[in-house]
């Protein structure tokens, strides 16, 4: 490999300077490479694999990276256990590291290099012999001391009958290949994103997110998963009471298992100021799924005096539509001026839980828990998914970097049906509108920033102004941390 | 006034000339043949074709380079296909044949006799489709869709019933007037506004109207905020062709479009000839209608 590394480089430079050297790059078919070679040297062999979308019916799943950390081990031993998930609808067996959940069946195997010795007696065997077969099939694994192999499956008597192939797969460069020209993944996994509040709408965008590719999540929720939750949220049955920023972590490892997940189970409240101020200091983007306004008026707060840019999303009551506020601090109103330009009562707010009903009636009147449809809030999420995408790719070259222009407004409204009793009773129906407000419609708003807001504005120069007093005769407000 | 006849004239005096295309011809024959025969090349060779402002007819007075795609049979994720080494490669493959090679940032760039030449490796995404090209700089492969920036022209020219590549002559000749180097786009950004704005004209003087205030409309928002907006290549859409254009270039050429916008605004609204030739030529020079 370095060998390889170095006469390549040997190469590269001959060329640059048009002087011989003891190197020379040519194109070796087979591997749909570059090499270098110089003479008397046997060509050594590249280390990629990749798989396609060949029929996965039946086949066998080993981590190509695992087998090459226990390469040496099994070259000395001659044979290394390895456990997977059998899975019956397809007679798939994926080898257990490459499982998050570990789900399906467990299946003891075998590797053994070379032919099996002697009978075989129970579990699978899988023997790993040389093969000819080009390097970059997905069926041949390349040893680090660039030998080919092929992998082949010895299965006991009763099971036997049909072949069952065996593939490798490089988890990394093959999750890449689908985002690759469309997201700078480079950037996206050293982006670190704050979700606060696992909900349906929380965790959809931190699945997405970790799907897109980014690499640092930290999570927190002090709720844990109830059978409630289970026909919205993307948690299920099997992970009922357990807290919904493990089920969100594991969710997340699941569609990108290089991603380093951080769980706090800690609610947001100005007992955990502190703690959340820390949280957001150490994050590039704040993703806010919580519902209650006390939570999002405190984050706003932190994120705003840290100069970190947040997205709060939330569905309306019954989810008959949602809301989305981008805030960048000091460029965009924050959601202290929001709230300022609103009533405030908790009528439009969907509430999810018993505890946030407590928590968010003002009135100290009953506020019920609120159904809605996991179709009615997805769209919603995803729609603050990408919004977040915008954000963590600032200034950074995306084909994703179109939408700038598209969503360039600090709120967006969706709507998803003329709910009665609200004032988007009376939509036109879809089909007949053209420039109505109409349901499955997403609108972006302008306002402005509130000169003197609390938060994020000059609060006392607006008093001062407010009450005729000159501003500089005014005793400083305490210092923001 | 649309001067209709100042315009044919003025822009097939823009024309490159015959022996340039001549040189041209015979030099990227030249080229395409040693890449397909060649013993380090023609395993690897699938095919190779034209492209750039020569191959889309949008060229003017000399074509000062001509771009070669090399197709080649590569696995862009394999050890040793990094962007950088497979130029190399193909730079020690050029070197046999030229004695002035120049690796660029996307090409390996050849001296063939006065014409420059830029031979683009590049391998298919998936079938005449987009290509990935190899990015030196980024060290990343990056799409670019050089068949579909042809035939996204030859359709606009069809659509704008041969307007669309004289507009692009037009406006390079323009461009190139300019008065200072900061405000000038590069050939293929001027080339996709032009794709972007040029609506369906009936004449050349139409035309050059629609796109500079098509222009100013569209990007005029933009100038003074320090970033550039994305710039879709008509060829592939998710490729930025403004990605390299830096924020004060971008405004340079902003604030040139805008007065030019009002001047060709007022050459055609002029009622008078000889004062709507004297605002054209404040846009092409004199020899415009000369
Ligand atoms: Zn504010």
């Amino acid at each position: 490999m370095s060998d390889q590394r170095s006469m390549i480089r040997d190469a590269m430079q001959a060329i640059a300077q048009r002087k011989p050297g003891k190197s020379k790059l040519v194109y070796d078919k087979t591997k749909r490479t570059i090499v270098a070679v110089s003479e008397g040297v046997p060509t050594p062999q590249a280390l990629n694999i990749t798989a396609d979308d060949a029929d996965m019916f039946g086949v066998v799943t080993l981590s190509s990276g695992w087998l090459r950390d226990k390469w040496l081990s099994l070259t000395k031993a001659g044979s290394l256990p390895v456990d997977f998930s059998s899975w019956d609808d397809g007679d798939a067996l994926t080898q257990l590291e490459l499982c998050i959940q570990g789900s399906g069946t467990r299946a003891a195997a075998m590797l053994v290099l070379g032919q099996p010795q002697g009978q075989t007696t129970e579990g699978v065997v899988i023997s790993i012999v040389p093969t000819d077969k080009p390097a970059h099939r997905s069926d041949v694994f390349v040893s680090p001391d660039n030998i080919a192999y092929r992998a082949e499956l010895v299965e006991p008597a009763a099971t036997a009958g049909r072949q069952r192939e065996v593939v490798f797969a490089d988890i990394e460069p093959q999750l890449d290949l689908r985002r690759a020209g469309i997201l700078e993944t480079t950037v996206l996994k050293d982006r670190t994103v704050l979700c606060i509040g696992l909900g349906t709408g929380g965790a959809h965008v931190a699945v997405e997110l970790a799907k897109s590719g980014v690499g640092h999540f930290i999570l927190v929720d002090r709720d844990r998963l109830s059978v409630g939750n289970v026909v919205r949220h993307p948690g299920g049955i099997s992970q009922v009471g357990r807290a919904k920023v493990n089920v969100t972590r594991d969710l997340i490892l699941e569609k990108n298992p290089g991603a380093q997940v951080e769980v706090h189970v800690i609610g947001v409240g100005f007992e955990n100021r502190d703690v959340i101020a820390g949280l957001v200091q150490a994050s590039d983007l704040v993703i806010c799924g919580t519902d209650n306004r006390q939570s999002k008026l405190l984050i706003n707060e932190l994120c705003v005096s840290a100069n970190k840019s947040a997205v709060y999303g939330g569905a309306f009551r019954r989810a008959y539509g949602g809301q989305i506020l981008r805030v960048r601090p000091k460029l965009s109103p924050c959601q202290q001026c929001f709230v300022s330009s609103l009533p405030d009562e908790a009528s439009d707010v969907e509430v999810s839980s018993q505890d946030d009903a407590d928590a968010i009636a003002y009135s100290d009147r009953p506020v019920a828990v609120e159904p809605g449809l996991s179709l009615d809030v997805l769209p919603i999420a995803t729609q603050l998914a990408k919004l977040a995408m915008l954000e963590l790719l600032a200034d950074k070259s995306s084909t994703l970097n179109v939408l700038k222009r598209d969503f360039d407004a600090p709120w967006y409204l969706w709507l998803n049906r003329p709910e009665p009793g609200t004032q988007y009773a009376d939509m036109p129906p879809l089909s007949d509108s053209s420039d109505e407000m109409t349901i499955n419609r997403w609108y972006g708003i302008y306002f402005e920033r509130d000169e003197q807001c609390p938060v994020c504005g000059d609060f006392l120069s607006g008093i001062a102004a407010a009450y005729g007093l000159d501003a500089t005769q005014l005793p400083a407000l305490p210092e923001k941390e | 006034m649309e001067l209709s006849a100042d315009f044919a004239r003025y822009v097939s005096s823009c024309e490159p000339d015959d022996d340039a295309v001549k040189t041209a011809k015979k030099a990227h024959e030249k080229v395409r043949d040693e890449l397909k025969t060649d013993e380090d090349t023609k395993d690897a060779h699938e095919e190779t074709f034209l492209t750039g402002s020569y191959r889309r007819h949008t060229a003017i007075h000399n074509i000062e380079d001509v771009d070669v795609v090399c197709i080649l049979d590569l696995d862009i994720q394999a050890e040793g296909s990094e962007p950088e080494v497979v130029l190399t490669w193909l730079q020690g493959v050029l070197d046999k044949y030229y004695s002035e090679t120049r690796p660029q940032g996307r090409s390996i760039g050849i001296s063939a006799k006065g014409v420059w030449l830029d031979i683009v490796p590049g391998t298919p995404v998936y079938q005449d489709g987009p290509l990935w090209i190899p990015d030196r700089d980024a060290k990343a492969w990056v799409q670019s869709h050089p068949k579909g920036q042809i035939s996204a022209a030859s359709e606009k020219n069809k659509d704008t019933g041969g307007y669309y590549v004289q507009t692009v002559k037009l406006m390079k000749s323009w461009r190139d007037r300019l008065p200072t180097d900061k405000s000038k786009p590069k050939s293929y950004i001027l080339e996709t506004l032009v794709h972007q704005t040029i609506g369906l004209p009936t004449s050349h003087a139409r035309a050059v109207v629609n796109v500079l205030e098509g222009i100013n409309s569209t990007y005029g928002f933009y100038r003074g905020l320090g970033t550039v907006p994305f710039i879709a290549d008509p060829g592939l859409g998710t490729v930025n062709v403004a990605k390299r254009w830096e924020s004060a270039e971008f405004d340079a050429f902003l604030d040139q479009v805008k007065a030019a916008a009002s001047t060709a605004r007022q050459a055609l609204n002029a009622t008078d000839e000889a004062e709507s030739r004297k605002l054209w030529r404040k846009l092409f020079g004199s020899t415009f209608g000369a």
